[in-house]
């Protein structure tokens, strides 16, 4: 290595294969951030939109923002996790469900209703959308103010794939 | 542990840290980068009118020796003949190489695929069982503020300074926290869903690929009889959890195959 520290785990070489190196680049997150860069939320899932199924239409709400103003599209990973709002509902998903990078809360007839995110370089940004292609029949009315929901997130001080220039 | 080495984060003493408070302990893995890379290219398929999906192409030979967990992202494609639709690009790792698949669905004689595609590949062994011990499981450790620490810089930069580059320039520090592995491995689905259990207090964040323990043959063209691994990140399913294992089902369609997975040992407190 050129500088730097090798570290071994019990009956491993240091010198020639290390557990950790401090020459390699790897996902971490800051700890010292003004915004928590890994934080489990507790919000509620959103608002009942209602949405014609027969028409191209669309309805976004923000959840959640979280002002990381790394200055990059940085590298994230998401978990989201149902609970119920009001034990005597019932949706089209069920509470306790577990999802990695998108909640849907329903899909089909045209239609969609999901939680997901978007990142750029200031902000990751936790969103409700419910839409239709215009293919389907009647319309679609949101479960999703029935419902909490719990979303853990980490926002890595590495860059998303999307920005990697290396070669 | 008898040998090796552990470091707490900053402001909390590394012989009451819980595994949540470590920034380094020799015994877990994490998400080392072993390559970054852009793929960019113009080739020409080869189809046939029996069997459509006869190519593959090589992106890069990694040599590791083993099927490294990896990820990426299509930032555009278009191809010649707009007929020859275009299903899916998955790219795929075996023990040598990154490959990319193109699946396409309809044929056309000898169009031309562009491409450009960004991916990160790790020096993890993904195909391998490994389950991290749990040393110290979650607690109210509150970390304080402290005048120690460490911190070493990225030396590949251009020109490095410790004193003035931003936290992300660095490859280790105590005010840094890697994202450890929990636990990973290969699994396969049984009944239309697959369940991983694991032994940790917090609920973890857990990414999915394919596992191909047969590789991708088709009848013309395509024979990779290696394991093959896609790409973290698969998203089509649907899962629980309790305390100890998490249960992915298919969203609208019976999960099926195999899968290779990465529990971390995330520093979040209990989802549920």
């Amino acid at each position: 290595m050129s500088y730097g520290m090798n570290f071994a785990a019990d009956g491993g070489d240091a010198k020639n294969s290390p557990t950790y190196t401090t020459t390699q680049n790897r996902l971490q997150i800051d700890l010292n951030n003004p915004a928590p860069l890994f934080d489990l939320i507790t919000i509620p899932a959103g608002t009942n939109f209602s949405v014609d199924l027969t028409q191209v239409q669309s309805d976004t709400e923000q959840l959640y923002v979280v002002n990381h103003a790394l200055g990059y599209k940085p590298q994230v990973y998401l978990v989201f996790l149902l609970v119920p709002a009001n034990p005597t509902s019932s949706g089209a998903v069920s509470s306790g469900t577990y999802t990695i990078g998108q909640m849907l809360l329903n899909q089909g007839g045209g239609g969609q209703d999901a939680i997901t995110y978007s990142v750029n370089s200031q902000t990751l940004t936790i969103n409700h959308t419910v839409s239709s292609n215009g293919s389907g029949g009647g319309s679609y009315t949101s479960p999703a103010n029935q419902y909490l929901i719990q979303v853990k997130y980490l926002i890595c001080n590495n860059p998303s794939i999307q920005t990697v220039t290396l070669n | 542990m008898a040998n090796g080495a552990e470091i707490s984060q900053q402001g909390v003493p590394v012989d009451k840290a819980t595994d949540d408070q470590k920034v380094l302990d020799t015994r877990w893995k994490t998400l080392d980068i072993f390559r970054e890379y852009t793929y960019q290219n113009t080739v020409t398929l080869q189809m046939s009118s029996t069997n459509i999906n006869t190519n593959y192409l090589t992106i890069f030979a990694h040599n590791l020796g083993y099927i490294p967990a990896h990820d990426y992202v299509i930032n555009s494609y278009s191809v010649s003949d707009p007929s020859a639709l275009v299903s899916s690009l998955p790219v795929y790792a075996d023990t040598q190489n990154i490959y990319l698949l193109p699946h396409i669905t309809s044929f056309v004689a000898s169009p031309t695929l562009t491409v450009n595609i960004t991916g990160r590949v790790y020096t993890l062994d993904i195909t391998t069982y490994f389950q991290a011990p749990t040393v110290n499981a979650i607690s109210t450790n509150n970390p304080t503020t402290s005048e120690f620490g460490a911190e070493f810089i990225n030396p590949n930069l251009a020109s490095p300074n410790i004193s003035t580059d931003p936290i992300g320039e660095f490859n280790f520090s105590t005010k840094l926290k890697p994202l450890n592995i929990l636990q990973c491995g290969t699994i396969a689905t049984v009944s239309g869903g697959l369940i991983i259990s694991y032994n940790y207090p917090v609920n973890p964040i857990y990414l999915l690929a394919q596992y191909l323990p047969n590789g991708f043959t088709t009848a013309k063209g395509i024979n990779i009889t290696t394991p093959l691994v896609g790409s973290l990140g698969f998203q089509g399913g649907r899962g629980s959890i309790t305390s100890n294992t998490i249960t992915v089902n298919g969203v609208q369609t019976a999960f099926s195959g195999s899968f290779a997975y990465i529990l971390l040992k995330d520093p979040i407190g209990l989802a549920q």
